[in-house]
């Protein structure tokens, strides 16, 4: 058999070109896929050969797996590279690409199923040693001091969620244990109400928790590595917007100990590609949230803090070569911070494309910008925002930051509106100099600046 | 490049001010690109131009693919004349064999893909010079 050496790169934008210059440093034959109204990205220029895959609106191009892999058989590749996003985590794509004797840059299908259902990643983790929230793993008894029994061995706060639920609706947060029967009571009325379903469960209901994640990567050997953590706590309506490595204010030894477990249940599960395992860090204690099973946005603050490229290791791991290093090679040496550039208002976050009249990347020591911008390039309305991606590397945090600022001052993108006003204003704020925010930071403070 | 292609962003707009002036015919040249536009009596029926397709005469009208596929050529000879709506090629996307029609009742230009050659969705497959 022939060495697996053509990739389709099914996305687009900045994490396309990303895709695209990892490729050629690797000397692989590249092939990128786009819609109509994107024609004109950056990667297309680089890229081996094009194609056109659908019209502009993405169920019809780039979250159409029956066209995704069309273009992959009329190519004739061997891998696709999925980046994050659209196809990136969609099992049944997975699984398509696996019949068609093509290999997807990520886990198997079977895997990416396990950990897209929240209840059955948490069993898996349960299984492997990672911290889980404490909570009931079935519906609570109908008896009410049954119930009590139960929770009050979970811990307050706790939040009681109606178990065929979502939306906010049939969840009640129980501060303390002499809430907990009025709580259950209106929790199920509402769940039968509006879900048919009066079963609800508890678990443990965290108020201020970090975002702190660790980055994986595993082969098809079975080796498995952490390539330490991440801090994303800077969200707004659940969407990073400042991502940072390392995670300050928690002691390493904790961090390299969780990032064991989660190597650890990367050959439980033969995990294969990379990964993040998410968790919500409170009062020195990890809970996992989910496990995202592909490349994420905020890749390039790991990077850039162990000098590994994990994009060149994805690819290598889907030509079914060993992970080249082991963990007791990885070191992490200063800090990285990434600011998401957005086509966005930075003040109603109301999406803003349009024409680059100009752009102006900033540089110097420890500046990376992931961009897909050049002069006079349109940003469709059809898509993301995310424009441009600002990345520094400083000695430490305080130097990070002021790298950041000094470069965000610097970069011009002109013609449309983006978030670089905001960024620039963090930058600057007392939360995020000391750091160690949590997730519900962000949208406090732009509570407290707009009336 | 970029000369030429924010003209065909701005199609619209020169077309207005080419009508407003009285201006039936333009060309512009960039380094080796050309970019002609003439005027027509009535504002013409072929699918609005996409920012980054080949500069082209605008007397011509394009037939786009109308899918990702393989083309397959139907026989015809160059310089034959078409009628809107006659076939003239082929793509095959999966299992489907979609009819390439003529857009335009013209002259039929050469096809600007080999027979079996890859072609994405809406590629341009070839030119009609309108009659007369």
């Amino acid at each position: 058999m022939r060495e697996p050496r053509r990739v389709l790169i099914a996305n687009r934008g900045e994490i396309a070109l990303r895709i695209t210059r990892a490729c050629r440093l690797l000397g692989l034959h590249s092939i990128g896929i786009h819609s109509e109204a994107d024609a004109s990205l950056a990667h297309l220029r680089l890229v081996d050969e094009t194609i056109c895959i659908g019209p502009a609106a993405a169920s019809h191009s780039y979250l159409d797996a029956a066209r995704v892999l069309r273009a992959a058989e009329l190519t004739n590749a061997d891998i696709i590279h999925p980046g994050y996003g659209f196809l990136s985590e969609n099992a049944d794509f997975a699984e398509a690409v696996e019949q068609s004797g093509r290999t997807l840059a990520g886990p198997t299908a079977a895997i990416m199923r396990l950990m897209g259902d929240k209840i059955s990643a948490k069993q898996q983790m349960r299984r492997s040693g990672v911290p889980c929230l404490p909570g009931t793993e079935d519906a609570l008894p109908t008896d009410l001091s049954e119930a009590q029994t139960i929770c009050d061995a979970i811990g307050y706060p706790l939040i009681v969620k109606a178990a065929g639920g979502g939306g906010g609706r049939g969840m009640r947060v129980v501060m303390a244990a002499a809430d907990l029967r009025g709580a259950i009571e209106t929790a199920r009325e509402e769940a039968g109400r509006a879900f048919g379903n009066p079963s609800v469960y508890a678990e443990r209901f965290l108020q201020h928790p970090r975002h702190i994640e660790i980055q994986v990567l595993a082969d098809r050997q079975g080796n498995a590595v952490w390539l330490g953590a991440r801090d994303c706590s800077i969200q707004r309506r659940h969407q990073k917007l400042i991502e940072e490595a390392p995670a300050i204010g928690i002691y390493p030894q904790a961090i390299a100990e969780l990032g064991e477990r989660c190597a650890k249940a990367c050959t439980l599960m033969g995990y294969t590609g990379a990964g993040t395992f998410e968790f919500l860090y409170e009062d020195g204690a990890f809970s996992f949230i989910e496990m995202n099973t592909r490349l994420q946005v905020e890749h390039p603050v790991t990077e850039m803090t162990t000098g590994i490229d994990i994009v060149r290791e994805q690819l290598l791991i889907a030509m079914g070569q060993p992970l080249s290093f082991t963990q007791a090679d990885i070191r992490t040496q200063g800090h990285a911070i990434e600011c998401r550039i957005n086509a966005e208002d930075p003040e109603s976050f109301r999406p803003a494309p349009g024409k680059v009249a100009s752009w102006r990347a900033p540089g110097g020591p420890g500046v990376r910008v992931d961009t897909h911008l050049y002069d006079g390039y349109v940003v469709p309305p059809n898509y993301d925002s995310l424009i441009a991606k600002l990345i520094v590397h400083g000695t430490d945090r305080t130097d990070a930051l002021n790298r950041m600022h000094a470069a965000l001052s610097e970069m011009q993108i002109t013609g449309i509106a983006t978030t670089t006003p905001l960024h620039l204003r963090l930058m600057n704020e007392p939360g995020v100099r000391e750091g160690s925010v949590s997730v519900h930071y962000l949208e406090a403070l732009m509570r407290k600046s707009t009336p | 490049m970029t000369f030429l292609e924010d003209l065909l962003n701005d199609l619209p707009g020169l077309v207005g001010r080419m009508r407003h002036h009285d201006i039936r015919h333009v060309t512009l040249k960039d380094g080796t690109s050309t970019l002609a536009l003439t005027i027509t009596a009535n504002p013409c029926q072929i699918p609005q131009a996409q920012p980054v397709a080949p500069i082209a005469k605008s007397e011509d009208t394009p037939v786009l693919s109308p899918e990702m596929g393989l083309f397959r050529q139907h026989g015809l000879s160059d310089s034959q004349t078409v009628r809107a709506g006659e076939i003239v090629g082929f793509v095959e996307a999966g299992v489907l064999r979609l009819a390439v029609t003529a857009t335009a009742n013209g002259t039929l230009g050469r096809a600007l893909v080999g027979d079996g050659s890859v072609v994405g969705y809406h590629d341009v497959l070839f030119r009609i010079h309108p009659d007369g």
